[in-house]
């Protein structure tokens, strides 16, 4: 058998009906393999199939052609994939129920007989279908036109199955895709300062039976107390940098700077103490110099912490440019210009404080440091 | 006879009709609340509510309405509406599931079963995004009651946790 290529346009002039199960083995555009390609090539060629026996393939294949002038897609032009076999089946299918149901069509329009000269209302009223058919015949077409657009409507949802049945699993796989990209939670946000009042009122509205309606409420407080946290002590610096290529001069005081972070929801006063300081081949330390206690703070953001930004703390009554927290009362424990806070572990400096925003709130300006 | 029989009727209706006007339903809500404790009894873990007015950041808080009708007549429509407090988010499924129960995300404008909730983000490029909304951005509960027979009375709850 002498192997050789053929090409989809032969192929589709010959109309060999290739089984599924070819087609997915080939690699010809058509859909053959390489040994039934090679096969229908000769039998071009010699115009003899060696298979069956004297008959001209030629001959065998001519009566199949019945779209000879024109040339069926490859089978990647197909939209779903098929041959140009399949494609060219598909059409024969078509034009065999589109001639049937023609057919229909003329045997009922044949069963149609004369109208009578003389008219009842009711056939005066049937007399008016286009197609001039008895009063019978009338509900008979409707009815075979009904049952024939149901088969086109089969029809169409199998295309529709055939065509767009990928396209629509990849729809599928996209939307999946989106959900599992974008449906992680948000931030948690800090928690609510100590001293707010969480007040809840319920109300219901009914009606009588004669359509009167009807209130009521009820309304119950809860307020949020302190919880104790431990704070967050870490270095800050130390003045004058000592290292070991340049170690601090005899004789000289070295400051070192500490920061505190409250983590408790609401004022807590802290004590500073020095402990576990050990004295090596230096005098005794000063220990600390600044104030030995601090009050911290915490108070409820009404907009979510950017790195630089505008938010809104609860007023606490007094324009005094300290804003206190919801269970503080006592000035000088609240926060004021150039004081630090935290959020989200993130340190921010207030840069300024304006308390006569009204609405119960106060305008805290920060910078992110 | 037929004369004191009219009169007879005549009156009655004065007599009964200011009783009828009178008739109506009044429902009273109340409304508690109550903390989360968990204690361990005998090795056991025991959770129970405490009623509280005292809440810490985090704690699981449960509100109970109770709802009675104590007018002579049935209310219709009865709709319960609870705004759920800022600085607490509704914890999912606490609810009492009685009449038809739907939330809202937009502070009690417009009420949908949890599934239907879907809100829309502007994203970076322009596009729209539709999400659904989580029960922390719940801002309202509503339970609609077809109906409350006078003299009757139940309860709804739903837990929620303190931010």
């Amino acid at each position: 058998m002498k192997k050789r290529a053929i090409t989809s346009r032969q192929a589709s002039q010959a109309a060999i009906p290739v089984m599924p199960a070819i087609r997915t083995k080939a690699r010809d555009p058509d859909g053959m393999s390489g040994f039934g390609a090679s096969e229908v090539a000769t039998q071009l060629q010699t115009g003899k199939s060696k298979k069956k026996g004297p008959e001209n393939f030629r001959a065998r294949a001519r009566p199949l052609q019945i779209e000879k002038n024109r040339v069926i897609p490859a089978r990647s032009r197909a939209p779903n994939g098929v041959s140009g076999f399949s494609v060219l089946r598909e059409i024969a299918n078509r034009k065999k129920k589109r001639s049937s149901m023609n057919r229909k069509v003329e045997k009922f329009r044949s069963r149609a007989g004369p109208l009578p000269a003389v008219r009842s209302p009711a056939i005066r009223a049937r007399s008016r279908d286009p197609d001039g058919l008895s009063a019978a015949n009338v509900s008979e077409k409707k009815t075979t036109e009904r049952q024939l657009s149901k088969i086109k409507e089969k029809i169409m949802q199998k295309n529709q199955l055939q065509f767009n049945g990928p396209v629509k699993a990849i729809i599928g796989a996209l939307a999946l895709t989106v959900l599992v990209a974008f449906g992680a939670p948000q931030a948690a946000h800090a928690s609510t300062a100590a001293g707010t009042k969480l007040t809840n009122t319920v109300t219901v509205d009914y009606k009588s039976v004669g359509n009167v309606s009807y209130s009521d409420t009820a309304t119950v407080t809860v307020t949020v107390s302190l919880v104790e946290a431990k704070p967050t002590v870490a270095f800050v610096s130390q003045t004058p940098v000592a290292t070991v290529a340049s170690p601090t001069d005899e004789n000289t005081a070295v400051a070192q700077t500490y920061s505190i972070y409250s983590n408790s929801n609401g004022s807590e006063q802290f004590t500073i103490n020095q402990a576990g300081f050990t004295a090596t081949n230096i005098g005794a330390a000063t220990g600390v110099t600044a104030s030995s206690t601090v009050w911290l703070g915490a108070t409820a953001l009404t907009t979510k912490a950017t790195a630089s930004a505008t938010v809104y703390v609860p007023y606490d009554g007094t324009n005094d440019g300290e804003i206190l927290t919801n269970s503080e009362t006592t000035a000088g424990r609240g926060i004021v210009a150039n004081d630090y806070v935290m959020i989200g572990g993130t340190k921010y400096q207030v840069t300024a404080i304006d308390e006569t925003v009204g609405n119960g709130l106060a305008e805290l300006t920060w910078m992110q440091r | 006879m037929r004369r004191v029989l009219s009169v007879v009727i005549f009156l009655s209706f004065f007599l009964v009709a200011p009783i009828a006007a009178w008739a109506k339903p009044a429902i009273v809500l109340e409304i508690s609340t109550a903390k989360l404790v968990v204690e361990n009894i005998e090795g056991r873990e025991v959770r129970k509510f405490v009623p509280t007015n005292q809440a810490e950041p985090g704690q699981t808080l449960i509100y109970t309405i109770k709802y009675r009708n104590d007018g002579d007549e049935t209310a219709t429509n009865v709709v319960i509406d609870d705004p759920i407090p800022q600085g607490m988010s509704y914890l999912p499924g606490s609810a009492s599931d009685k009449g038809e129960l739907t939330f809202s995300i937009d502070g009690g404008q417009t009420y949908k079963k949890p599934s239907l909730l879907t809100y829309e983000i502007t994203n970076s490029d322009g596009s729209r995004e539709k999400r659904t909304a989580s029960p922390e951005q719940y801002t309202n509960i509503r339970w609609q009651l077809p109906e409350v027979a006078a003299g009757t009375g139940d309860e709804v709850s739903f837990q929620v946790k303190v931010k």
